[in-house]
């Protein structure tokens, strides 16, 4: 009960920081946000007609739906997809982050921006770029060929190793950036310090700068996850649209069945996983908040 | 302060509503015309030909499938005067009343279509529908790495591959499912389960042996990516123009026939101008340019005797009547699709 109404309290504090400007910004955020959400969670208790239509029956049938082995082996499938591409981001990213956040001057900058060029392309034409780099008469096979490095193409397209390229291509930059700005709060005088007492390169990053940044490593790590696990256009295009994934089993209810209430189910229940992650976050916060201030 | 953020909520909603209502009304002029169509359908040379004539302009959106369009509609996308629904689609947009009537007396070039397609299953009588073009689903392979088997080619050579890591199926579960079940030499439109159980089993392992599922199989097969496509023959005469090894096959079991067809959204507040706009487009010499481009079949008897050779005696294009004695529209199947969705998921899953 305390923690609620610290709850409550925060969040009336929370609002009367708000600047005034800032409301536009919150009503949009209702408008364009909160209410869609909640018909969707209203629709998800709704019947689909035989031909489409929505029905107003009130009934907990598309969750029974949702929660047939077919659909869970999905999910399953997807949390999967979206953990080993995150954890690869973080490989892939982390050092990145870590090159950035050291140097100085121009190449600081240099290095953001080129970080961020591809995005001023269109997203599918970036995927159709990859789709044409991996393909067996695509790039980095007539370039293993012409090396002789391998004597027939490696099947890379069309397989899952093609979607985790896609997607750690796709989603890095938005893991990259919270780690560097992390990095890059982290005052060098801990480091010093850490030196002075003692301790080595190894043993300053994993006690002193990892426990630091590790809301940075979190909060990227969350950026990327969550989007992830809606994600269809690359499974699609680059894994050959073999397996299903979540996102595109909720589309397909929406724009090729017609079955707006179980994909409105299968979506609250998504958003209920993505809550669920991001409570965790802000408990951890605040345990690791409260173990700082002990 | 309390009034300020007041003001600024008031501000802000005000701004978001208001923006609504100035980019909806924007993009409601007199004299336009809105038609929803299909990507690289219509030649622009065309369109500016009705306008020329007509003085009415016309804003062209596009949908890349039966499905998006219906989904666009339901949700409340108003304002569309004219809409190119398949045939399937159409009987299930006309069971939901979304379709208005269509009023021959003000398409007088309706004379120059075939009578066989004015009484085709899904709207006899053009009620609330004119076919504009029609084409078939069927089976693309490049001649040069595939050999093609004396007996024909059969559904089999698609999910039997006898090249699988070159091979793609349509994404599209209607279309998978009735090769299937044609396949298995059972009705494409089958609404019993078990044969339909049975036509999953064999899907499953047809996902196996196929490299991909895709709808968009012409690039693949012109790159040299794939040599065996399920393929629409629309797509499949253009990458046969572009690589004269790639030909197009209609299964001996027989293949799916579709049409494009001219609508009227009931809530399109322009009535009178889209039955112009049909009736232009049954005109053959406006139309000659559109179906020669993208190597459609047309309804149009006249329109038919005016094209090149080239297309007119194209049995890709026209298949003979024997052939099409086995063709098969898709049917709209009522709730057995939910459960096609599902075959079709627990085989993706």
């Amino acid at each position: 009960m305390s923690y609620l109404k610290d709850k409550s309290d925060s969040l009336q504090t929370a609002a009367k920081t708000i600047p005034a400007s800032a409301w536009f910004f919150m009503s949009w955020l209702v408008l364009m946000t909160l209410i869609p959400f909640f018909i969707i969670v209203g629709m998800s208790f709704l019947e689909r007609t035989e031909f489409g239509n929505i029905r107003f029956h009130f009934n907990f049938d598309n969750y029974l739906v949702t929660f047939n082995v077919v659909y869970l082996k999905v999910l399953l499938k997807t949390l999967w997809l979206a953990l080993i591409a995150t954890a690869s981001c973080l490989v892939v990213g982390f050092p990145v982050a870590y090159y950035l956040a050291k140097q100085a001057g121009p190449m600081k900058q240099m290095g953001l921006i080129l970080l961020f060029i591809p995005f001023w392309t269109n997203f599918i034409l970036r995927i159709y770029g990859i789709v044409s780099l991996l393909g067996n008469n695509g790039l980095l096979n007539q370039m293993l060929l012409h090396y002789q490095i391998v004597d027939s193409p490696v099947r890379i397209l069309y397989t899952r190793v093609g979607v985790y390229i896609g997607l750690i291509y796709n989603y890095l930059p938005f893991l990259v950036v919270p780690v560097y700005s992390a990095l890059e709060k982290l005052d060098p005088t801990l480091r010093e310090a850490s030196f002075d007492l003692g301790a080595g390169r190894i043993q300053t990053f994993f006690k002193v700068v990892i426990p630091n940044i590790k809301e940075g490593v979190f909060v990227g790590s969350l950026f990327v996850f969550i989007p992830m696990l809606g994600e269809y256009v690359i499974p699609d295009l680059l894994g050959g649209a073999k397996e299903a994934f979540l996102g595109k089993v909720m589309v397909d209810q929406f724009f090729t069945m017609q079955n707006w209430p179980l994909g409105s189910a299968m979506a609250t229940l998504l958003s209920v996983i993505m809550l669920f992650a991001l409570i965790l976050q802000n408990r951890w916060k605040k345990n690791s908040g409260e173990a700082h201030a002990a | 302060m309390g009034t300020q953020r007041l003001i600024g909520l008031i501000v802000g909603l005000a701004v978001v509503v208001g923006g609504i209502f100035y980019f909806n009304s924007k993009t409601k002029h007199e004299n336009v015309l809105h038609i929803c169509t299909w990507s690289n359908y219509f030649p622009e040379t065309s369109i500016q030909a009705f306008t020329a004539k007509t003085g009415i302009r016309v804003e062209l959106s596009y949908t890349s499938s039966n499905e998006e369009l219906f989904s666009k509609l339901k949700a409340g996308a108003t304002g569309f005067d004219i809409i190119q629904p398949s045939d399937y689609m159409l009987r299930q947009m006309n069971q939901l009343g979304m379709l208005g009537a269509i009023d021959p007396s003000k398409i007088p070039n309706l004379v120059h279509l075939e009578e066989f397609y004015k009484n085709l299953p899904y709207d006899p009588g053009l009620k609330y529908s004119i076919p504009f073009t029609w084409g078939t689903t069927g089976i693309a392979i490049n001649t040069e790495k595939v050999k093609i088997p004396e007996g024909g080619v059969g559904w089999d050579i698609l999910l039997n591959s006898p090249d699988t890591k070159h091979t793609s199926v349509l994404d599209d579960m209607r279309e998978v499912f009735s090769a299937t079940l044609l396949y298995q030499k059972q009705n494409p439109n089958t609404r019993d389960l078990a044969i339909l159980k049975a036509a999953k089993e064999e899907i499953s392992k047809v996902k196996e042996r196929v490299l991909l599922f895709t709808s968009e199989p012409k690039p693949l097969l012109l790159n040299g990516e794939i040599n065996i496509a399920h393929i629409y023959s629309t797509d499949a005469i253009q990458a046969s123009a572009q690589n004269p090894k790639i030909k197009y096959f209609i299964p001996k079991e027989g293949g799916i026939v579709w049409t494009d067809n001219f609508a009227i959204p009931k809530s399109s507040p322009n009535s009178e101008m889209a039955h112009a706009f049909i009736n232009f487009f049954l005109d053959p010499d406006n139309a000659v340019e559109l179906v020669t481009a993208n190597h459609l079949a047309t309804p149009s008897k006249t329109l038919k005797a005016k094209l090149p050779e080239s297309e007119r005696n194209n049995p890709e294009i026209y298949p003979s009547r024997e052939v099409m004695s086995k063709m098969h529209f898709l049917e709209e199947i009522g709730e057995t699709l939910l459960f096609i969705n599902k075959l079709w998921t627990e085989i993706k899953s």
